[in-house]
């Protein structure tokens, strides 16, 4: 046999295949060369761990068959109108197969209860909640029931059967696939390592790929749109879930699983076991816990009687959002016990911490969606599809981020013991500010910063703390400033004198030391004392970056620079937003793609765009695009010359955003761009 | 010999301020004695000078040197502030004005910058005042003069990073030019006092650019021209703003590129200022070279603060006399201020840089 031949052959290898081949091989007595099998079977891992899977599903669940009523239920069998085709999976209520429907030739997905279950009158009650709830629900974004019986030995649902893959099974396989420096990636199909960048380039994909002869076998996501794709989809579960409500009905059970995206890339609601009716006003009892522990609201996991309504399924669904956003769950804990506590009691990370590409609105949104106080969520599914598609049209979106104070009350409302300490570290200073006052009581004031100063190990802290004490009492405006002037020339001599470790301690501090001494009357002092060696500092961390060797260290003095592009100071930003330009990895792409959200000065935002186009990585032209909407025109512009540079052979997105520009020399711009007349 | 008068007067300017310390007075903040601002700072002072003199009165304004440091400009401005002034004229540069404003703001004591273009000097500040055009001004103006007159398409941009006046020059002339429908090939950044700097402009000409706006200072520009080798250079038209007021700029561009032009706030052959010419006359005979543009503008603000000063106000009825400047008439243009503190229809000079003399008058432009 022409090896070619045998390569095709294996490409389509059953795990019988192998095994017969093997054991070929091994009757006519030759030794094994294992190369050349892997040569002729480069899927024999892939072969093996479907094998495994086989097994290890037997294993779990008795038999891939079930008898009832001494019918065997397995590929071939027939279960009244149905004849089971293959398996699709095995869910908490049994198997799921992919079977015929007899009468009308149809392929459904037959949902069977093992036999056993049938002895269980919750799991009965449940099969029938779902098929009565997904029957009285018809929408486009809902797997549909097509048949349900329930008698004797016997209970199935047949369904609407999506081919496909559900959103925990993109989750797992994104965390696994090889993402870093593609576009594309093949998330179902036998090798999650195919390229596919140059099958999918120039094609537009909205995540998946219809079928195309020519595509990979498997889904595609394309990672530059992944953000959008994944609010697209919650979007879309927003839809369903808005019908489920109008028809009455709370899902209680939306998490990844249960959202299943076809490989014509729309996205079904499944699993309606828990709903329950909005008019069921009962309170859930103690202990009462239903849900998957990640995904539930606060409301759901609290042992207190809640009531559960529409919002609990808007939470369940942020909460997906937020899982699909940053590949991680917000509140994965060591146990049920721990994650639940932690939905009660924690906030979660902002997911732009997690993955700093995200667009800030779009966090915006999540977080409204995940608030703990119901009252503070979106009230209905439809203001939330509505905000998510505002999101998706590059509109302003409704919701507002929580704002500093905000974020202080709730923290303070949360952390009370914390609060109280920090309040203890406050009035040290104010203690330490009335000691050094009374000129004669030095004595006293040392015990009191011995104390402190076991309280609180790092030097540089405490003597920010000490300092900006002593500015405090001063009480002459006068000697202040005069102060503030000796620091300012205090970080300046260290810049000359070279000590650029120190220069970069003492910027980290001294604005704290003046706010905290002359509240924001100092500041326009202490930025215009420093403006200049604020710049120097930029270029010495320049020259340091030039100097250095190790990763570790170059990503020290990029880590000054970062910090040196959030000051509000739009000069030193921008000289930081040039060197990041020249020397930033992707880490600096991830902050200035925060710094772009966060300055409302034009000069640091072009600055910004200006380094985001000279990084050059397309992966955050979303988050560019994102701040199209500016109603300055001059900053609009550089977003065009941003996603230009970023996107040359792309321009869908420059379309998308720039096609209605009102702005007649911002059309005219955007015509050049399109025509690539430079 | 300058820094040495400077010296003089500053020691001059402490005595005299400290024996009347308290008493109304004007206040002068220049660069006396800095290395790079010097030059501009005794220009913008013998302008001072003449028109204390031009305007009759025994009367003697504080000087105080700046050092060309926004601490030593905040340090003298508190010491004018200490000594009495209740309205202060200076400084000459958008950093320094930028202390200013704050010093101005917390005393309640103005300042008219003569020359600091920065857009930002006067931002939503009651106490802040100038006596010039500011950058968005020059901007649009060297713009449209560009695209329309000069027919440059194709521009390039090199911006001195490390003063607000190039960053604010450099980014109003790039949004200007872009309006016009001009095209931004590149933004070019350097440091003064960078070595690395000195090849910027041949890293320009190997763009495919027209020309480029080089929107530092004088001196820094020039050494850039002199170290600049690329071939293409001869084909290149450069622009630049009122910070190339250098002679040597002046000798070396006419024989390294294709054209130059400049705004600028004042030209002695300016047609159509009738009062310029008895100031040209005046200057030059006292002072035997005719008067730049911070001698100039430093007249203008110098009288007009005299011609409004009264000993009897304070810092905020000072700030209200310079806010009621109406049609006050000066050798480098009619002034009238607007409620933000600038000179309406301020004119704007437009240089061209020629070989063997000083700069062409070619035009003058209101906002």
């Amino acid at each position: 046999m022409p090896p070619d031949r045998e390569t095709d052959r294996s490409t389509h290898a059953t795990p019988a295949r192998v095994v017969r081949d093997m054991s070929r091989v091994l009757e006519v007595d030759h030794p094994i060369d294992a190369d050349e099998f892997r040569r002729r079977y480069p899927r024999l891992p892939d072969a093996l761990k479907a094998i495994h899977r086989r097994a290890e599903r037997r294993a779990g669940s008795g038999a891939s068959t079930d008898v009832r009523d001494g019918r065997h239920v397995g590929i071939g069998s027939e279960l009244d109108d149905y004849r089971i085709i293959g398996e699709i999976g095995r869910g908490g209520m049994g198997m799921v197969y992919e079977a015929e429907q007899l009468s009308l030739g149809r392929r459904v997905a037959l949902k069977v209860l093992p036999s056993g279950a049938l002895r269980n009158q919750r799991a009965v009650d449940r099969f029938r909640r779902e098929a009565t709830a997904v029957a009285r629900l018809s929408h486009p974004r809902i797997v549909a029931v097509h048949g349900f019986n329930i008698s004797g030995d016997s209970a199935y649902l047949a369904m609407e059967l999506v081919r496909g893959l559900d959103l925990a099974d993109i989750v797992d396989k994104l965390r696994s696939a090889r993402t870093h420096g593609r576009r594309f990636v093949l998330i179902s199909g036998p090798d999650l390592d195919v390229d596919v960048s140059e099958w999918a380039r120039g094609r537009k994909l909205v995540g998946t790929v219809p079928g195309d002869p020519r595509a990979p076998e498997g889904i595609v996501i394309d990672l530059r749109n992944y953000q959008h794709m994944a609010a697209s989809i919650a979007a879309d579960a927003a839809d369903a879930l808005r019908h489920a409500h109008a028809h009455g009905i709370i899902h209680r059970d939306i998490k990844p699983s249960n959202l299943l995206l076809s490989e014509n890339g729309h996205v079904k609601l499944s699993d309606f076991g828990l709903a329950k009716g909005i008019e069921d006003q009962s309170l859930t009892k103690t202990g009462d816990f239903v849900g998957s522990p990640a995904y539930v609201s606060p409301e759901q996991a609290s042992s207190r009687r809640a009531r559960i309504d529409e919002r609990s399924d808007i939470y369940s669904l942020g909460v997906t959002l937020y899982e699909l956003l940053t590949l991680h769950q917000p509140f994965a804990g060591k146990d049920v016990a721990d994650a639940l506590r932690k939905i009660i009691t924690k906030d979660p990370p902002p997911p732009t911490r997690i993955n700093p590409r995200l667009s800030r609105d779009l966090e915006t949104i999540v977080m409204k969606a995940i608030e703990k106080d119901p009252d503070k969520r979106y009230q209905s599914a439809a203001e939330f599809g509505d905000d998510l598609r505002r999101f998706l049209n590059y509109e302003p979106i409704l919701a507002r981020p929580l704002g500093p104070i905000g974020r202080l009350a709730r923290s303070m409302q949360r952390n009370r013991i914390t609060w109280a300490l920090a309040g203890m570290g406050l009035t040290i200073v104010a203690l330490l500010a009335a000691l050094t006052v009374q000129g004669g009581s030095g004595g006293r004031a040392s015990v009191i910063l011995q104390e402190v100063g076991r309280t609180i190990s790092d030097p540089e802290t405490l003597g920010a703390l000490q300092s900006a004490s002593e500015l405090a009492v001063d009480l002459s405006p006068d000697e202040r400033q005069r102060r503030i002037l000796e620091m300012a020339d205090e970080v300046t001599r260290l810049l000359d004198a070279g000590d650029l470790e120190l220069v970069l301690q003492r910027l980290r501090t001294i604005d704290v030391k003046v706010a905290l001494a002359m509240g924001s009357a100092g500041a326009p002092l202490l930025a215009e004392t420093l403006r200049s060696t604020k710049v120097r500092t930029v270029r010495a961390v320049r020259d340091a970056i030039g100097r250095e060797t190790t990763a570790q260290g170059r990503r020290r003095w990029l880590l000054a620079l970062e910090r040196l592009l959030g000051d509000p100071d739009s000069l030193v930003a921008k000289n930081a937003a040039v060197v990041l330009g020249e020397v930033g990895d992707s880490t600096s792409l991830g902050r200035l793609v925060d710094a772009l959200r966060e300055r409302d000065d034009r000069v640091g935002k072009v600055a910004v765009l200006r380094a985001i186009a000279a990084l050059g990585d397309p992966s955050v032209a979303e988050h560019v695009a994102d701040i199209a909407r500016s109603p300055d025109p001059w900053v609009r512009f550089h977003v065009l010359e941003t996603l230009e540079a970023l996107q040359p052979e792309d321009l869908e997105l420059l379309t998308v955003v720039f096609r209605g520009d009102e702005t007649g020399w911002i059309q005219h711009r955007y015509r050049m761009a399109r025509e690539g007349d430079r | 010999m300058r820094q040495r008068v400077a010296a003089l007067l500053v020691l001059f300017g402490l005595l005299v301020g400290g024996c009347v310390e308290r008493k109304p007075t004007v206040g002068v903040l220049l660069p006396l004695t800095s290395d790079d601002l010097s030059g501009w700072g005794n220009e913008a002072y013998e302008g001072f000078m003449l028109a204390v003199e031009d305007s009759g009165t025994e009367f003697q304004p504080i000087v105080q040197d700046t050092g060309g440091t926004v601490s030593g400009t905040i340090g003298a401005f508190e010491a004018l502030v200490r000594q009495g002034a209740t309205v202060v004229i200076g400084p000459i540069g958008t950093d320094a004005a930028k202390a200013a404003a704050v010093v101005a703001r917390r005393h309640q004591v103005p300042f008219l910058t003569p020359s600091a273009t920065g857009v930002e000097v006067t931002a939503d500040n009651p106490f802040a005042f100038r006596f010039c055009y500011d950058d968005g001004d020059a901007a649009e103006a060297l713009a449209a003069f560009a695209r329309q007159t000069l027919d440059l398409k194709r521009i390039a941009v090199v911006v001195d990073l490390g003063t607000s006046y190039s960053v604010g020059l450099a980014g109003a002339f790039e949004e200007a030019f872009s309006r016009q429908r001009g095209v931004i090939v590149a933004e070019i950044g350097y440091w003064a006092d960078d070595p690395s700097s000195a090849d910027v402009l041949d890293r320009v000409a190997a763009l495919d650019v027209d020309g480029a706006l080089m929107a530092g200072y004088g001196g820094d520009v020039a050494r850039m021209v002199r170290a600049a080798s690329h071939e293409r250079l001869g084909e290149l038209v450069l622009l630049g703003g009122d910070g190339w007021d250098s002679d040597e700029l002046r000798e070396i561009l006419p024989t390294k590129v294709r054209d130059a032009y400049h705004t600028s706030h004042f030209h002695v052959d300016d047609p159509r200022e009738a009062s310029v010419t008895p100031f040209v006359e005046r200057y030059t005979a006292v002072h035997q070279v005719p008067p730049s543009d911070f001698a100039a503008l430093m007249y203008d603000s110098t009288r007009a603060v005299l011609s409004v000063f009264d000993p009897s106000l304070d810092g905020v009825g000072m700030a209200k006399r310079l806010d009621s400047i109406r049609e006050w008439p000066g050798v480098t243009g009619v002034i009238s201020m607007n409620p933000e503190g600038n000179p309406t229809e301020k004119g704007i000079v437009l240089e061209r840089v020629i070989l063997g003399g000083p700069s062409r008058f070619v035009e003058r432009t209101s906002r």
